[in-house]
């Protein structure tokens, strides 16, 4: 067979002349063995059927890694590894419903010829939760999507849940979730249909406040059984018509609306009237909420003509409405910083629309096969003035991005108000000039993060929060991740009163949220930047919580 | 004054303005009522999903109109005046056959007609579907976690069709439901192959002829552990035949893979055009049946053993654990970032498998596109007209040969992505079908064919070619 081996890569080589193999080529006689044994952690026992590989880095694909060779425990635990190239591998084993006890990586180094023995994989077993989901008649209901769920934080700072593991009902509402890691975990079922407004969590609530959490023990089956009324959300229709202040629009016959709702955002809805000729539309399957109904109607071009139109939907269809499609305009501005544009510092600055209500430039944009790519502001290298694409009606807010290290956004005004807060309207005509003032130098926050043991902790969350006028403003919040000896520098913060805290796990952006920080208010270190100020802060992360 | 309050009031104003056209919102609209109740009693049935339909348009099954209350209950008002058809579904139930109410997919159908005059009230029953369910073990006695067990429903002339299936789960229990009446084949098999995606927790591998598949069953999956029919056997002629009647539930299947000689094939896929397209292509190993090659089995995927990754050739592809038999293997790739069927390449070549077979060379072409138009029989447009064509005959068994498309409102079809072949074409006018049930799908065959085998159009698609083709709508 040796011979045979570089024969086999030339005539790869031959067929794939480019990249060349990644891999240097060893010796086979070289090879080496792992051997070593799975263990039950928590009994000490062997476990038995656990297959093992080894991975060269943390990234390294897992099917590439295991043509290396897999190795199955055997009933005393025991794997063995052979025929492994000289080098420096992460033992891992892998099978769904078991867990490591510990998330440090086993590395391993095989010298020539030589054997790596006693590695140890300590791990958890999982366990399973079944039930039944009844409905309003005791029957059983089949079909029904049972997930576990955790407690998520949105980028907004609001908690919700997210579905994690999950199954399904079968003829008699049985589901079984299994593999899963022992933990107390929320439980919710839902019907898979649009409009359902069925979602209930365990013990049998539609409040998600109300969930109480189900305890999976190693090994073990929680019983979870449940009962669901499965119901629909009212929906309603929209309907009217699309007309134009301008000759030849729309070109042709106005196939979506957009419609932007508070807590959803943007999004459109397909024109679904029988018939569209004269502008006619029609929008179906609309919850009952208040609206912002855009139509988006095109010229020959492209070109989006459209109008805001506030509409409230509360439990009956709406026939008969009229739509305006008229031209955009866009927006001019400034940038600033300490009151001048200083030529070349901002060098590569970019600026951001964000949208408070409205639909942002995304729409505006031609639309190239179905995508639609908004043009970036330029910003005028000599004098900082900008014209921002045109913005379909409503209320926006311009966000810088790249700032030089040191530099913050101090305030966005028109003419003399402040419309830091608020934002800027956007109507079918003109309005004043925007500023976008920055200042410098922002505020510098240097630091160490320990964990309870006084060792430097790697990786943490560092969050700077405002003090409490200011809670309501995302932009005012900083975090970074401290690096492997436990350091981190905040630099460019707006002056003010702080808190900085330090977490070891975070879920999403939980500090944004009021009641997740009045658990954690007290173990912050107070800090308070003027103008330019420099500070330096000792921290203990926050340990890790156990879930949910 | 800022412009945020300005735009308040403007928003304010159009409040106004959108409420008041709405007052005659009701006086256009028909209301439907109704009752769904468990078959053979007046007890009403929850949770059922209510779907209205015009007449040849396509249900939105996931979108339904109204669901039934605890009494059954349900109630529909904002349906414009026409001819709908209504359906009632709740999973693991289905519509017995009865006067005006036919079996189709799970759910009870009734065609109505809504009008302004007075609400329409309905009665639709349900009767729950028929059970099998049971335990399979690997040849080591253990779970077969991770396995699929399938019900073959097997028709009058021999003929079967998928139309359950199960996972097997930790404990190896399997459980099929919701189906109807009749005979069945019970069938286990394991999913082989790479698998592409990771987070699926099931990645399988290969080494030195043994598959490993991590974090799935409890043990190492074997090449020899093949396909199995219920009571235990290889061979699809002696699986069992399992008699399920409306409603009924039979439990304790219990049975053990088998252990056969099998094979794997390997080769290459050449595609002239690949740089255009994924260059994974999909590969299906179709067998077909020993008795006058009538297929007995559904085609399904079947897993290139080769996963992606620098160290796969390009085209390579080995398929493992086959038993041996006739097949078609079939490899489809579609263009980058398209994941329709309307722009895909194929090849396929028929195998006589009795020992490993490698250097197998697949070159891919592009399909044929079939396009015309349908007229009624007073030569108007025929809008809504559903088009099929029908593959040759050794290929009916297989789904994946047949093609269905609408024509528009200009009675204009374009059926993209066929394989080349003859075929033979037949387009359904709903117009023609107006009071009776219109001919049910084309995957039960024997009774479509045996019915309207006659008016059916011959079309030679030919590969990368634009075939015309004219064919006339159906007659009762």
């Amino acid at each position: 067979m040796k011979p045979l081996l570089p024969l086999l890569i030339a005539l790869l080589m031959a067929q794939a002349p480019q990249p060349p193999p990644l891999t240097p080529v060893t010796n086979p006689a070289d090879n080496g063995t792992v051997e070593g044994n799975v263990i039950w952690a928590s009994k000490s026992a062997p476990l038995e059927g656990i297959p093992v590989y080894l991975r060269k880095t943390a990234t390294e694909n897992a099917q590439e890694a295991q043509r290396r060779g897999v190795a199955n425990s055997d009933n005393s635990g025991h794997f063995v590894l052979k025929d492994v190239p000289p080098g420096t591998y992460i033992v891992v084993a892998e099978r769904r419903g078991y867990f490591r006890e510990s998330d440090a990586e086993i590395r391993v180094t095989v010298p020539a010829r030589g054997t790596v023995r006693n590695v140890d994989v300590r791990m958890i077993v999982g366990g399973t939760i079944s039930g039944r989901i009844l409905d309003m008649n005791n029957l059983g209901l089949a079909g029904v999507r049972v997930s576990t769920a955790q407690a998520v934080y949105l980028p907004s700072g609001k908690r919700d849940m997210q579905d994690r593991d999950s199954g399904s009902t079968d003829d008699r509402g049985e589901y079984r979730i299994r593999a899963l890691r022992p933990g107390s975990y929320y439980l919710r079922a839902n019907v898979d249909v649009w409009a359902s407004d069925s979602l209930t969590y365990y013990p049998g609530l539609r409040d998600q406040s109300g969930a109480v959490a189900v305890t999976v023990r190693e090994a073990q089956d929680t019983n979870a059984s449940f009962r669901m009324e499965p119901r629909l959300k009212t929906v309603l229709t929209v309907s009217g018509t699309v007309v134009s202040t301008v000759p030849g629009v729309p070109a042709d016959k106005v196939g979506e609306i957009w419609i932007w709702t508070r807590d959803g955002g943007a999004t459109f809805y397909d024109n679904r009237a029988d018939d569209m000729s004269n502008g006619r539309f029609e929008i179906r399957n609309i919850f009952p909420d208040v609206y912002d109904l855009f139509p988006d109607a095109r010229d020959k071009d492209g070109t989006l003509y459209t109008s805001r139109t506030t509409v409230e939907l509360v439990d009956r269809s709406v026939e008969n409405l009229t739509l305006v499609a008229s031209p955009l305009v866009e927006t001019r501005g400034r940038v600033t910083l300490n009151g001048e544009f200083p030529a070349g510092r901002l060098e590569g600055m970019t600026l951001g629309v964000e949208v408070l209500r409205g639909l942002g430039p995304y729409a505006t944009a031609p639309s190239a096969g179905g995508m639609s790519v908004p043009k970036p502001i330029v910003i005028d290298r000599e004098n900082g003035e900008f014209v921002s694409g045109t913005l379909v009606p409503g209320t926006y807010r311009f966000t810088p991005g790249r700032l030089p290290p040191d530099v913050y956004l101090e305030d966005l005004r028109q003419g003399p108000v402040s419309v830091y807060s608020d934002g800027f309207a956007i109507s079918d005509r003109p309005g004043e000039p925007i500023e976008v003032v920055l200042a410098s130098p922002g505020g510098r926050l240097e630091g160490v993060v320990r964990n309870l043991r006084q060792e430097p902790a790697a990786r943490t969350t560092v969050v700077l929060v405002p003090d409490a006028t200011r809670r309501e403003d995302r932009r005012k919040y900083f975090n970074v991740q401290s690096d492997s000896d436990g350091k981190f520098t905040f630099r460019a913060i707006p002056p003010g009163t702080y808190k900085v805290l330090a977490w070891e796990s975070v879920p999403g952006a939980a500090w944004l949220n009021a009641e997740f920080m009045r658990k954690y208010e007290a173990r912050g270190e107070t800090v308070v930047f003027t103008k330019g100020a420099s500070s330096t802060v000792q921290l203990i992360a926050i340990p890790k919580e156990p879930e949910p | 004054m800022t412009f945020r309050t300005l735009t308040t009031v403007v928003s304010g104003l159009l409040i106004a303005l959108a409420l008041v056209p709405n007052v005659s919102a009701q006086n256009n609209s028909g209301i439907i009522e109704g009752i769904v109740t468990r078959l053979g009693t007046t007890e009403g049935l929850a949770a059922v999903r209510i779907t209205i339909t015009r007449e040849g348009q396509d249900e939105l099954i996931g979108e339904p109109d109204a669901m039934t209350d605890a009494a059954g209950h349900f109630l529909i008002r904002n349906a414009s005046p026409g001819l709908y058809s209504i359906r009632a579904r709740r999973p693991g139930y289905a519509a017995p056959m009865q006067d005006g109410v036919e079996l189709e997919d799970g759910g009870a159908k009734k065609h109505i007609v809504v009008s302004l005059e007075k609400p329409l009230d309905i009665t639709l029953a349900l009767t729950p579907g028929a059970v099998l369910a049971g335990r399979v073990l690997d040849p080591l006695g253990k779970a077969a976690e991770n396995a699929n067990v399938q019900a073959f429903l097997v028709a009058s002339d021999g003929t079967s069709r998928v139309v359950g299936n199960s996972g097997v789960d930790d404990l190896g229990m399997y459980r099929i439901w919701g189906l109807p009446s009749g005979k069945y084949k019970l069938s286990v098999e394991y999913r082989r192959g790479a698998q592409i995606f990771e987070d699926d927790r099931v990645v399988v591998s290969s080494s030195g002829g043994v598959f490993t598949v991590v974090a799935g069953p409890a043990a190492v999956v074997q090449d020899s552990w093949v396909k199995t029919y219920f009571p235990g056997t290889v061979d699809s002629n002696r699986a069992a035949l399992i008699e399920v009647g409306e409603a009924g539930v039979i439990e304790g299947l219990n049975f053990g893979f088998q252990m056969a000689q099998s094979f794997k094939i390997s080769g290459t896929v050449v595609d002239p055009g690949r740089s255009q397209r994924s260059g994974i292509p999909d590969f299906y190993l179709i067998p077909l049946g020993a008795n006058d090659g009538k297929v007995l089995d559904a085609p399904r995927m079947s897993q290139n053993n080769l996963g992606i990754g620098p160290n796969r050739q390009p085209g390579a592809f080995e398929i493992r654990g086959i038993q041996p038999g006739r097949y078609i293997l079939y490899a489809e790739d579609w263009a980058n970032g398209v994941n329709l069927h309307d722009n895909f390449v194929v090849s396929q070549t028929i195998l006589d498998i009795s020992s490993d077979i490698s250097d197998i060379t697949l070159v891919m072409s592009g399909t044929s596109v079939v396009e015309g138009v349908i007229r009624t029989a007073d030569q108007q447009p025929a809008r809504n007209a559903r088009v099929v064509l029908i593959p040759p005959e050794e290929l009916r068994g297989h789904p994946m040969y047949y093609k269905e498309v609408k024509t528009d409102a200009s009675g204009k079809f374009t059926i993209k992505g066929v394989m080349p072949g003859d075929y033979t074409a037949f387009a359904i006018d709903p117009a023609e079908f107006k009071d009776t049930p219109p001919p049910s799908s084309v995957y039960a065959l024997p009774t479509f064919l045996g019915s309207y085998a006659q008016q059916g159009t011959v079309v030679r698609a030919k590969a990368e070619e634009r075939v015309t083709v004219s064919i006339a709508p159906v007659r009762k």
